[in-house]
């Protein structure tokens, strides 16, 4: 029996070791979010826990650049999208990114015990360091030199107008020679490292007099790089990932240099995204003038726009993803060209199966007893029971709905007419189609989250998410091709999957989360809200509410040490929403305006929906004081709750 | 391999290796965490049952988890317990404070050179009793003690008890790097960049730190370590089919990779790990030689066999480590904890003098 793999599987370690399959399986479209300015200024992305930030970086460096430039064909949208940004020309590679990783060392510098100004000076000495280490070493790489060996072979020539600051920042880094500089950050790295991780005390002035400034980016500046005495002819960008593992000291004082004007290297920061931080990236610079942001879920939740002539859906990103991660599998096991995205359309007529008269029974008894005999209803009551199939099924209870929508409205007529096929279309809507879906499948236990559209859905939070799902089903369609059945998966078998899914990222919850019991009470009390909600006979709120919100206001009173301790609960609840969003459990959007006033919302991770059968559209939320929030954690339920129940809700 | 031939003892045996380190030493010191662990008082129980009151006793302070009132009950309930016990023996209590800093990763180092230079003199019997401190903290208090080696006699204790570890759940881990004191170059970037050999120490659970860890360390190789032989002989094929996704859809790890290690003998593993580094190593070395990082998901016992492999080979430890601990509801604790047993490893003095 032949073996295959699972292309979902080879996760971001195995691509950070193979880049043509990084390159290969990385969405272009995602380089349409770039603003234009983000070479001549800090430029800063963030993104919650796998949202793609360290990707879209990484395709940047000069490994990533060299594996597209060697195979231009194969790699078509991303050349054109990186030729548009002046990375690519017709001669090669003309950017090349250095990335550097800041959570590796910088804030245990806190903790060597020197003062706050002598741990931020040791921080800056150490990412000079390690930044013109990284610059050198790629230099060679693009002559394919070796790093350190000939480290000599490269030299930084200062440009006319800034050679007396060159030179001095040069003497502070080593000198101007690539085996000077080398050697320099050699030493200063090892002589930190060695105060971070000695098991014996030692002096923290053993780690030298540090920087007061990166002079790295400065040298970078004023200074052309040559390799055997011939100009590289490339620009640097540097790289830096992970800002938010700094310590806070750390951060504003890295940031603070980044957004310097007078610096020309290219700059790219990225940390993730923290709701529950103050607004203002940086104190005293201007956004758009000092810096740009990406903020990349937001940018991707935002309606199609019109980019380069391109038009861009995240949705429709992660199913190109996908279909590509699987083309070559799917290509060898199958040997047919079906899409992975095709494999997962369903005949919805199958849905219900061989209960269609049980349901139908019911549904229709149901559209009885609230009509009561009423004969306003008596023509939506013959359709109901004119219907066929699962389309039918949901239609009846869209009916159910209406009805029951109608029966509440406070202006009754003196003489009642029969609402007949107009007015039932003029009071449908596609939300309300979604509900009454949502709601037979609940009931009957008809299988829901299924489908490429569901798939998307799912995973929108971000692309590792995506991928994980994506890998889940996929596993299972290689089961069937190993078997030598047709590879598509039924209603029955993706819904199952996907929930089986949505159970486990609910489990991992207290493993992977800090205050991870916190996180899941909160969530399960969001959760157990937006099933009362979603679930009223009437839909209200259709499809249905999967979120809370507090004012921004009480979002200030939780960000302020002083206020939030006035809060019961309020430090526990802060911690919890902290990690809760930080994590991924919960996303939270900010000033969104509701009537007169603005309000954070949160909503449930998709990814926990199924497991509260829940719908996945991203309109409802029901807005709550932070009071409540912080009264629902005293009010934890047990633990046995938390690992038991998914919500039963309207059954 | 300094300890190619090594001493341990079990159950009651425990008690002659403490006596002869005393009988070594100008004085003893007991070193614990005042933890919500059940089995934080019970090695010191038995030691003074056994020997003469030591010199002082160390109590590591450890975090507390106030959304957990069960681990607080508990916590609070050991302190007590552990003070009764030094009064009743007129042995002094001195208290090591839990360092609050930036980095929750550089805490094992801080007590580590505190414990050096405030607290442990030369020509001591250090008996450390590692039942309750959490991986991240003992790693480098013991590390710090084996480097004065020469000077005191270094003993660990640790308190086994499978179905307790089982109940204890660790909360939040998501922070993966080299444990304080056994970075060893790992995250060096101004050099030469070596081969990176992983070997995780395989136990249930830690699913998603193996996940974490794998894409931190991005290895060349994987080793992957079972525990066998153990006491339930199907336990290394269990923790296989545990981890398979990991280990064979997204790591493909070869199946001739797997190192093999008895569950109950840390010295098993530490002679398992030290030659699998000599042997890259060697094999490795016109590519400029290979680092090979330890990962321990195991019981604390066996990990106290990668931390001696890796001290001495100067290797990497890498962790996930967590932000909190809970307890789980897990019925009768008090009978839980009946079914422990004390085990011994001498680490440095007596036993291996020349």
């Amino acid at each position: 029996m032949r073996a295959y793999t699972n292309p979902f599987r080879l996760r971001a370690s195995e691509q950070q070791r193979d880049n043509r399959a990084f390159v290969r399986n990385f969405g272009a479209g995602v380089l349409d979010l770039l603003p234009n300015e983000i070479w001549d200024r800090l430029f800063v992305i963030r993104s919650a826990p796998g949202g793609g930030k360290t990707s879209l970086m990484r395709v940047f460096t000069l490994d990533s650049l060299m594996t597209i430039d060697a195979r231009r064909d194969d790699f078509e949208p991303l050349v054109t999208r990186l030729t548009d940004l002046g990375v690519l020309d017709s001669r090669g590679i003309r950017t090349f990114g250095v990335m550097l990783r800041l959570d590796r060392d910088y804030r245990a510098l806190v903790d060597v015990g020197a003062p706050p100004e002598a741990a931020v000076r040791l921080f800056f000495r150490l990412l000079d360091a390690r930044i013109m280490a990284g610059t050198i070493r790629t230099a060679l790489q693009l002559r394919r030199l070796r790093y350190p060996a000939d480290a000599g072979r490269v030299r930084f020539v200062p440009e006319p107008e800034g050679a007396d600051e060159a030179s001095r920042v040069g003497e502070i880094l080593g000198g101007l020679t690539g085996s000077g500089i080398q050697s320099t950050s050699h030493d200063a790295e090892a002589e930190i490292i060695h105060l971070l991780d000695a098991l014996r005390p030692v002096d923290w002035e053993s780690g030298g007099s540090g920087h007061n400034d990166l002079h790295a980016l400065r040298l970078l500046s004023l200074a052309e790089i040559y390799v055997d005495d011939l100009p590289l002819g490339m620009r640097p960008l540097v790289l830096l990932d992970d800002g938010h593992e700094l310590a806070p000291e750390q951060r504003e004082a890295l940031l603070d240099r980044l957004s310097k004007r007078d610096l020309r290297v290219a700059r790219w920061y990225s940390e993730r995204l923290q709701a529950l931080a103050p607004s203002q990236l940086m104190v005293g610079s201007a956004k758009g003038r000092d810096y740009a942001v990406l903020d990349l879920e937001q940018a991707a939740r935002t309606a199609a726009r019109q980019v380069h002539g391109r038009r861009f859906r995240f949705e429709k990103l992660l199913l190109e993803i996908g279909n590509l991660r699987a083309a070559r599998a799917l290509e060898r096991a199958e040997e047919g060209d079906n899409k992975f995205s095709d494999l997962l359309e369903v005949d919805h007529a199958s849905r219900i199966g061989d209960r269609a008269s049980e349901i139908f029974s019911t549904l229709n008894s149901e559209i009885d007893d609230i009509a009561g005999g009423d004969a306003r209803y008596s023509a939506w009551r013959s359709e109901a029971r004119a219907a066929q199939g699962f389309a039918g099924a949901v239609r009846i209870q869209e009916l159910a709905i209406l009805i029951a929508r109608d029966r509440r409205r406070p202006m009754q007529e003196l003489f009642p007419f029969a609402l007949g096929e107009d007015e039932a279309a003029r009071l449908s809507s596609s939300t309300l189609r979604d509900a009454a879906e949502l709601f037979v499948c609940n009931r009957f236990r008809v299988p829901y989250y299924l489908g490429p559209e569901i798939l998307a859905r799912l995973g929108s939070q971000n692309i590792e998410q995506f991928l994980s799902l994506a890998g889940d089903l996929f596993e299972q369609i290689l089961g069937l091709i190993t078997l030598g059945k047709k590879p598509d998966l039924s209603a029955t078998q993706q819904d199952r999957i996907l929930r089986s899914a949505s159970d486990a990222f609910w489990k991992q919850i207290p493993e992977r989360v800090p205050n991870g019991r916190d996180v899941q009470t909160l969530a399960l009390a969001i959760a157990r809200l937006g099933a009362e909600e979603t679930y009223r006979p009437t839909a209200p709120y259709a499809p249905g509410v999967t979120g809370t919100a507090i004012t921004m206001s009480d979002r200030d009173r939780l960000l302020d040490d002083r206020l939030r301790k006035a809060i019961p609960g309020g430090e526990r609840l802060y911690d919890a929403l902290a990690s809760a969003i930080a994590f991924n459990v919960i996303s939270a959007d900010l000033d969104v305006s509701v009537k007169a006033d603005q309000y954070m919302v949160l909503y449930l991770n998709r990814l926990l929906l199924p497991r509260f059968m829940l719908p996945l559209g991203r309109g409802g939320f029901r807005e709550k004081p932070v009071e409540l929030l912080a009264q629902w954690l005293r009010d934890a339920r047990t633990e046995l709750d938390l690992a038991q129940s998914p919500l039963e809700m309207g059954r | 391999m300094r300890w190619q031939r090594y001493v341990r003892g079990s159950g009651a045996g425990c008690a002659d290796l403490w006596r002869a380190a005393r009988a070594a030493s100008a004085g003893q010191t007991v070193v614990l965490g005042a933890g919500f662990d059940p089995r934080t008082p019970l090695a010191l129980q038995a030691y003074l049952e056994a020997c003469e009151p030591p010199t002082q006793v160390l109590l590591i302070e450890l975090p507390e988890y106030p959304e957990h009132a069960n681990t607080s009950e508990l916590a609070a309930r050991n302190l007590q317990r552990v003070e009764e016990l030094a009064a009743a023996a007129s042995a002094p209590l001195n208290r090591v404070r839990y360092p609050t800093g930036a980095d929750r990763r550089s805490a094992g180092l801080a007590i580590s050179r505190e414990l050096q230079q405030r607290h442990i003199p030369d020509d001591h019997g250090v008996l450390v009793d590692i039942s309750a401190i959490p991986t991240h903290l003992y790693f480098p208090i013991l590390g710090g003690l084996l480097e004065r080696r020469d000077e005191i006699q270094l003993q660990v204790v640790v308190a086994e008890n499978p179905l307790l570890d089982s109940v204890i759940e660790e909360e939040g881990a998501s922070d993966p790097g080299p444990i304080s004191g056994f970075a060893h170059g790992l995250t060096r970037e101004t050099g030469d960049q070596q081969v990176r050999v992983w070997c995780p120490v395989l136990g249930e659970g830690h699913g998603s730190q193996l996940t974490q860890l794998h894409e931190y360390l991005s290895p060349d190789e994987v080793c992957p370590v079972l525990p066998f032989p153990a006491r339930d002989p199907r336990r290394a094929d269990a923790l296989v089919v545990e981890h398979r996704q990991l280990l064979f859809d997204t790591i493909a790890v070869e199946p001739t990779n797997f190192v093999y290690a008895d569950e109950r003998n840390p010295f098993d593993l530490y002679r398992a790990l030290t030659q699998l580094r000599l042997r890259y190593a060697d094999a490795l070395a016109p590519l400029g030689g290979a680092l090979v990082i330890t990962s321990v998901h195991a019981s604390k016992l066996l990990s106290v066999g990668a931390l001696m492999a890796s001290w001495e080979g100067e290797s990497p430890v890498v962790a996930s480590t967590p932000t909190g601990y809970a307890l789980a509801e897990s019925g009768d604790l008090a009978q839980i904890v009946e079914d422990t047993t004390l085990e011994c490893l001498w680490l440095s003095g007596e036993p291996y003098l020349p």
